[in-house]
């Protein structure tokens, strides 16, 4: 390695003096500029692996997150907040900041399902309760298991055994009507949809006026509508959907799209229209719920992107 | 300020973590581990980890953008989770992490374009700007960085891996290297160059640098 190459790779440690040297070198001889540009991006790199200080708007938003979502509390972590609290103590603008930052997250935890929901109907997975279940697998060795004792067949296991046999039965038949049913079917999944408003009926135990009873009696009415074995295989009317659907309408046009039953009805309607396959009458109620920000705008979201993908389908 | 119980669910996913969220090894070594074998429970991880990963990216980003109509923060973590969780698209599980970091950034922007936001915005100063989006190196990105440099570090010779972390890492004056490592000053100051220029023929580092934006696309 010769001299000047070295002077540029390490540009940042040299003199003021040396520096001036090699930049005179460097516009001598541009075929150097290059590496001299490449190595200071490198030590820029380096710099940029420790926490900025003062800290920047990332730093403070990291600190904001690091609060609310529980981050393990490591040596690293305490002085990176050390270093945070100091410059919020010091500087009330940077503080107010925090403080708006820390608004705007409890909105959005406020607007937004909770991450083990949320993750449940991204993934179809059902977490176990209690947090304790991935630690176990998380690559740690198994704890030892005690030996298997000999079973020994008294009636009270015989009936256990039974009632599993027929809950690993029911699971078969439960996923075999999974796979027959069509996918809009399993997207509309308009067996969940009585499930929404039994919130509603639990504030008060009658619905609280007119549309709320509409609603009310459009639900039951779908729940009517569904026909099915043991809750499996579910099928429904189309007639009596569609009067479902006319009765939604009703209720949108009684309580305007903007009341809470408006935008349930719309988004109700969505899920039957994307059913029955009408799918311009789908994404003009999901969309109004989307646009009008609906309890459900999420959801009609991911339907609307299905329609859409549907729709570019078909166009191809 | 918002109470902390309002908060608290947010990191209810988060603190069934076996591991911090930035141990990008373990999770590299999951990943390995579920491409050898594809046994669920270590996809069960992965999926809930990948989870906490892209909401804490999401969330961390969208401080910075005040309020954003219902359901909008779902809807973008759902956009990039679904993207991140093509595992099948990873061609080197090892460097899964890596992989991750650039779709996660990408399919961000997309769906930020997409965002629905009640109060006016500035639009074309955000979308035509990246960067004001971007305000600074967020903690979980200079993980992936330090996570390369160790990787990187961990590559160079023996001789060159003392003096270059004391150097480039801890910014250790060289007569101080001098006297630790028992080589001349000039010999000490020989390394440091050959570190540098062996980092900076680094791939994996270089591919990092310029996913964050700190070196130039090649």
């Amino acid at each position: 390695m010769n001299t000047i190459e070295q002077q540029l790779l390490l540009y940042s440690d040299l003199s003021p003096a040396e520096r001036e040297a090699v930049d005179a070198y460097v516009q001598e001889h541009p075929e150097w500029a290059p590496l001299l540009e490449e190595a200071q991006a490198l030590h820029a790199l380096l710099r940029a692996a420790h926490p900025a200080e003062p800290p920047d708007a990332a730093a403070l938003a990291d600190y904001v997150a690091d609060r609310a979502l529980g981050a393990p509390d490591t040596p690293e972590r305490r002085t990176r907040h050390a270093t945070v609290e100091a410059a919020l103590a010091a500087d009330p603008a940077l503080s107010r900041r925090a403080d708006a930052m820390t608004e705007t997250l409890a909105g959005l935890a406020d607007a937004s399902a909770t991450p083990l929901a949320h993750f449940e109907q991204l993934t179809g997975r059902r977490l176990a309760e209690t947090p304790g279940l991935a630690r176990t697998r998380a690559g740690a060795p198994a704890p030892d298991r005690p030996p298997a004792r000999v079973l020994r067949w008294h009636p009270l296991r015989l009936a256990l055994a039974a009632s599993l046999a027929l809950g690993v039965l029911y699971g078969a038949l439960a996923l075999a009507s999974h796979v027959a049913q069509p996918e809009r079917a399993l997207l509309a999944d308009l067996g969940e949809l009585p499930g929404d408003y039994s919130g509603l009926r639990l504030r008060g135990d009658a619905p609280a006026d007119r549309t709320s009873d509409r609603y009310a009696l459009a639900l039951d009415a779908l729940d009517d509508a569904r026909t099915s074995v043991l809750g499996l295989f579910p099928s429904y009317d189309p007639e009596a959907l569609d009067a479902v659907a006319d009765q939604l309408r009703e209720v949108v046009d009684a309580s305007g799209e903007t009341s809470w039953e408006g935008l349930e009805a719309l988004y109700a309607l969505g899920r039957i229209r994307l059913y029955q396959g009408r799918d311009a009458e789908a994404l003009w109620a999901l969309q109004s719920v989307v646009a009008l920000e609906g309890p459900h705008a999420s959801e009609s979201r991911r339907l609307l992107d299905y329609l859409q993908q549907q729709g570019l389908e078909e166009a191809d | 300020m918002p109470s902390t119980n309002r908060l608290d669910r947010l990191g209810t996913l988060a603190r069934r973590l076996p591991f911090p969220l930035e141990d990008f090894d373990a999770v590299n070594r999951t990943f390995c581990r579920w491409a050898a074998r594809r046994e669920d429970a270590d996809l069960e991880l992965l999926e809930v980890w990948l989870y906490c990963y892209v909401q804490r990216f999401v969330v961390v980003r969208l401080l910075h953008l005040g309020p954003l109509g219902a359901g909008e923060t779902d809807r973008i973590i759902g956009q990039i989770y679904d993207r991140a969780r093509e595992f099948d698209k990873v061609a080197e599980p090892e460097r899964f992490t890596h992989w991750l970091s650039v779709v996660c950034k990408n399919t961000y922007l997309n769906a930020l374009r997409r965002r629905y936001q009640p109060a006016a915005l500035d639009e074309d100063a955000l979308l035509d700007n990246p960067v004001d989006a971007e305000p600074g190196l967020y903690e979980m990105d200079r993980a992936h960085l330090r996570h390369a440099l160790a990787e990187a570090f961990r590559a160079l010779p023996q001789s060159l891996r003392d003096v270059a972390r004391m150097r480039l890492l801890e910014q250790r004056p060289y007569d101080e290297i001098a006297e630790a490592t028992g080589h001349p000053l000039p010999t000490v100051r020989t390394y440091a160059a050959k570190a540098v220029r062996r980092l900076r023929e680094d791939p994996n580092l270089r591919a990092t640098g310029e996913a964050l934006g700190l070196l130039p696309a090649e």
